[in-house]
């Protein structure tokens, strides 16, 4: 079993060699199915490896066998792999997800004309990502980390003819990149210290070192390690203050926001937390950020996403606060239950995408839901699936999916070690109420009520195809049942996610030990699934009824300074524009004006001059003058003369 | 009052090959440049003869005498090249004047 | 008396030389070049060097000299083709180059002591050990015995006898220079009858 780990990211890997060299003369079956069959080799693979980490309780270890990759200054890093349970969970999220988007894109992107390359990128990023998900140690973690960044870019700036889309492509790019640059300070840091980068051996360094683990935490090191960790998080998971490219990367086709911005790569923070909390459970005050920094985020990109008129900007928002929640969870310590929704988000925001998707090619690319409505009747599958993911994403329905893991989380906010775990509660059961607004107002403004489309067009609306539907049922069928592994005890499950991931190999150590409270959380969760109830029918029939009372809120007064303000995203765009963006082109302006070129080009510029005008002077010797020769012999004489009567006189 | 010292005939050569090298370097007539350039060797001459006379001692001999010989041997080739190369230039640029014959630019 | 002659001659050859410098039409440089020759073999002969003055005479006055004039008078340079020297500015070159030379070099002569170098020795005593001993120093017959060697008085040996002196070899390539010189310059000096007009 350990053997064919290999293959996990092999096809992928080998399935973006052959479609990115070959795939134009293919044909687009034949790059659909090489894509789609290389993903689900992984996958089986990975439910094999499940099987066997479920069964036996022990991780698979793999290495390549190529010796040490890096070997400097006393750190060795090779390239091996690691399946343990958290691993073995994520990449059959990877390949699982993956290989349903593999198929939903065959019918998306069919007649496009770098279909090829599409199927490459995704391949490619399948590839980085299960590299990510799979390595022993940080340098392959990051390794992936880069590598799905550059897929992200390669991917949302796809069609790339158009210049905004990508622009969209350069700023996610961009903006991963601001937050590597803490990740990679992180890991100088640990270099520093640990002197180790392998997984295994910072946990063994850690057990072996008690007092100088202590001293580290307590000079702060350890907070800044994870703190700069963390920051590489922000970017790659769209958290305040590096979030802004998420929205702007729905240029992109939405097979792509399914899987990079839904499923897989947003969560590569979430994992690489979960990957390393040894190092984050030490440091409280990292953990009490990252509960802020969750907390802030989801309640922030809520309170934008009830104003957006565009269908993918509305999910990409939910994504950006389901992510918030995720923090959350990781930072009380339930590790595991961010895992969980983790994996239940996987479901049902790559639902809601593909669905929405589904919507956007049964009407002709139209993405403002204002043009839309009433389309339930017209599209009776994709209808059905996204209502059953917007129930997932609300989690106003008992033992659905999103309802368990998002009331883990609250719960377990809730009863937290951290401090006022009741405030962020609260703070949680908000964002809960801005979610079930947003995606039942959603499904208002597409499905609901009478249709804003002329009568023509509505008419042509008809479910895409099969290769769409069929996936929006099975991830249908994965929200609604999906969370059922992990129902927690309290309500009669046996949690068997939970035990999973913390049981025999402890691959985490939580920080939360409290469980029971009497009737207490039940009580929180009655309340909160009550509230989220109570907005998502207010918000159905606000916007499914014609009622112009959401209209009539936002043209005056309070109602139009919030509106304005969510709608233009509290112009944090533009706030980041006028701080980072122009003072660093204002900046390279003036570097390049005055040093570049005066400076550095007049210096070399001015080197070269010099030589012309000694080379000019030098000129002047050469007269082709007969007198002037022998005026140079007779000079020439006088210096050999008087060089040897100074010797002379000298030895004399 | 002794004149003919061997300092007075070196001084004498130098003053004469001064004299020459004046004319080299200053006439613009390729003649003129020719006949300083023999005043040169006359000057050069003057100052072997004198060494070998004043250095003469009872076993010395006469080679410095020789070797003025060759060395008017050698002027009398160069004067004779020399004035061919100099009709020659004359042929085809129709002056011998230096400063016209330069055909350097600027 | 040698001291006297020795200043006259010494003075006429600067006077000489620096009209032959100075004069603007060739053939007076040429003429006063000759004068300037005549001195100076003069000084020779007080140095008991006759051979070498007269082939001074000979060769630098008779064929040299001659050679010039030829040319001169081949060039035929108009009147107005004297080109005035003054506005040269080699001139100014020239003279401080030359003034230059002249300081370094006479300060050198004049404050080296010579007298205290025992190799030298006065003209008197030279002139007079030559005359009382009657060696012939510069003569013909010394110079030849210098190329040469010495003759062997017996004649049947002196056929056998090579010439085993080391100036030979110097005699015999001035006379491969004066052939080459020969050669070159009646190349040089053909005369091609498409190019005179």
């Amino acid at each position: 079993m350990a053997d064919l780990i290999f293959i996990i990211p092999l096809a992928p890997l080998i399935g973006f060699i052959i479609n990115g060299l070959i795939g134009k003369k293919l044909g687009e079956n034949i790059v659909g199915f090489i894509g789609c069959f290389s993903i689900f080799i992984s996958f089986i693979i990975s439910i094999l490896a499940l099987w066997k980490v479920a069964s036996t309780g022990e991780a698979i270890n793999f290495s390549a066998g190529l010796g040490s990759w890096i070997s400097s200054g006393g750190v060795e890093v090779s390239i091996g792999f690691k399946i343990d349970q958290l691993s073995a969970v994520m990449i059959n999220i990877v390949s699982g997800i993956g290989f349903l988007i593999h198929v939903y894109s065959i019918g998306y992107m069919k007649g496009d004309e770098g279909v090829y390359k599409f199927f490459a990128y995704l391949n490619l990023f399948c590839f980085a990502m299960l590299i990510l998900v799979m390595g022993d140690n940080i340098l392959l973690l990051f390794l992936g980390w880069e590598g799905v960044g550059l897929c992200s870019y390669l991917l949302i700036g796809f069609w790339y003819k158009r210049e905004d889309y990508a622009d969209a492509g350069k700023k996610a790019f961009i903006v991963n990149r601001v937050g590597d640059f803490g990740f990679l300070l992180g890991i100088f840091l640990i270099i520093i210290y640990m002197g180790t980068l392998d997984f295994a051996g910072m946990q063994g360094w850690i057990d072996k070192h008690p007092s100088e683990v202590k001293n580290l935490v307590g000079s702060g090191v350890i907070t800044i390690i994870t703190l700069l960790l963390f920051v590489g998080a922000t970017g790659k998971s769209a958290q305040i203050p590096l979030y802004t490219w998420l929205p702007d990367a729905m240029a992109g086709p939405t097979p792509v926001s399914a899987l990079i911005h839904a499923a897989t790569m947003v969560t590569a923070g979430v994992y690489m937390i979960g990957r390393l909390h040894f190092l984050f459970s030490l440091s409280d005050t990292t953990m009490f950020i990252i509960l802020i920094v969750g907390a802030a985020t989801a309640l922030y990109s809520g309170t934008i996403g009830i104003t957006q008129k565009d269908i993918k900007k509305v999910l990409a928002y939910s994504t950006v606060s389901q992510l918030g929640y995720m923090f959350m969870a990781m930072a009380v310590g339930a590790f595991s239950v961010g895992i969980f929704h983790l994996m239940t988000h996987a479901f049902f925001k790559a639902l809601l995408f593909l669905s929405a998707g589904s919507v956007i090619i049964a009407t002709h690319h139209e993405q403002d839901m204002d043009k839309m409505g009433g389309l339930s009747k017209r599209l009776p599958i994709t209808y059905r699936a996204m209502f059953i993911g917007c129930l997932a994403l609300s989690g106003v329905v008992p033992f659905i999916s999103g309802f368990l893991s998002k009331d883990l989380i609250l719960e377990k906010v809730f009863f937290g070690s951290l401090p006022a775990g009741k405030l962020f509660w609260i703070v949680g059961v908000m964002a809960a109420i801005f979610t079930a607004f947003y995606s039942f107002r959603l499904m208002g403004m597409t499905f609901w009520g009478k249709t804003k489309m002329s009568h023509e067009d509505y008419h042509h609306v008809k479910e895409p195809h099969k290769a769409m539907t069929g996936v929006l049922i099975v991830l249908a069928v994965l929200s609604l049942f999906g969370g059922l592994i992990g129902i927690p005890e309290i309500l009669g499950g046996a949690n068997n996610f939970h035990h999973f991931l913390t049981g025999k190999n402890k691959v985490f150590t939580e920080m939360v030990g409290e469980t029971h409270h009497g009737a207490l959380p039940y009580i929180l969760m009655i309340i909160s699934t009550s509230l989220g109830i109570l907005f998502a029918f207010m918000a159905a029939r606000l916007y499914s009824k014609d009622s112009s009372l959401p209209d009539k809120f936002s043209e005056k007064g309070v109602g139009k300074l919030l509106y304005t303000l969510s709608y233009n995203k509290y112009y944090v765009d533009e706030i980041y524009d006028i701080i980072f963006v122009r003072t660093i082109v204002n900046g390279s302006r003036i570097l390049w004006k005055y040093i570049d070129v005066y400076i550095i080009d007049g210096a070399v510029n001015g080197i070269a001059y010099l030589f012309k005008r000694v080379g000019n002077l030098g000129r002047n010797l050469q007269t082709g003058n007969v007198n002037s020769y022998a005026l140079s012999f007779i000079i020439g004489t006088i210096g050999v003369i008087s060089f040897l009567i100074y010797y002379l006189i000298k030895s004399s | 009052m002794n004149f003919f010292t061997l300092e007075s005939s070196i001084i004498l050569g130098l003053i004469l090959f001064a004299i020459g090298a004046y004319g080299v370097i200053s006439r613009r007539n390729l003649l003129v440049v020719m006949m300083s350039l023999e005043i040169m060797f006359n000057a050069v001459n003057l100052i072997l003869m004198a060494f070998t006379y004043f250095n003469f001692y009872e076993k010395g001999d006469q080679l410095g005498h020789y070797l003025v010989l060759l060395i008017i041997t050698v002027a009398a080739a160069e004067a004779a090249v020399g004035l061919a190369i100099l009709v020659t230039i004359f042929r085809n640029k129709k002056k011998i004047d230096t400063d016209d014959l330069s055909e350097m630019k600027g | 008396m040698v001291d006297i002659i020795f200043l006259i001659c010494a003075i006429f050859a600067v006077i000489f030389s620096v009209l032959v410098v100075l004069m603007k039409n060739p053939i007076y440089s040429s003429l006063f070049l000759v004068g300037s020759f005549l001195p100076i073999a003069t000084i020779y002969i007080l140095m008991y060097a006759p051979f070498v003055a007269v082939i001074q005479i000979l060769v630098y006055a008779g064929a040299i000299l001659v050679l010039f004039t030829f040319v001169i008078m081949m060039i035929d340079l108009k009147e107005k083709e004297f080109k005035i020297d003054k506005s040269n500015i080699y001139r100014f070159l020239a003279f401080g180059v030359v003034s230059i030379f002249l300081i370094i070099m006479l300060s050198y002569v004049g404050f080296k002591t010579f007298p205290d170098n025992k190799i030298q020795v006065s003209h008197a005593k030279i002139s007079d050990y030559l005359d009382k001993k009657g060696k012939t120093f510069g003569s013909t017959k010394a110079v030849g015995e210098l190329i040469f060697g010495k003759p062997d008085k017996n004649p049947i040996e002196a056929n056998k006898k090579t010439m085993s002196s080391m100036q030979i070899v110097s005699f015999e390539l001035a006379s491969i220079l004066i052939i080459v010189a020969l050669v070159g310059a009646l190349v040089l000096g053909k005369s091609r009858r498409e190019k005179i007009k």
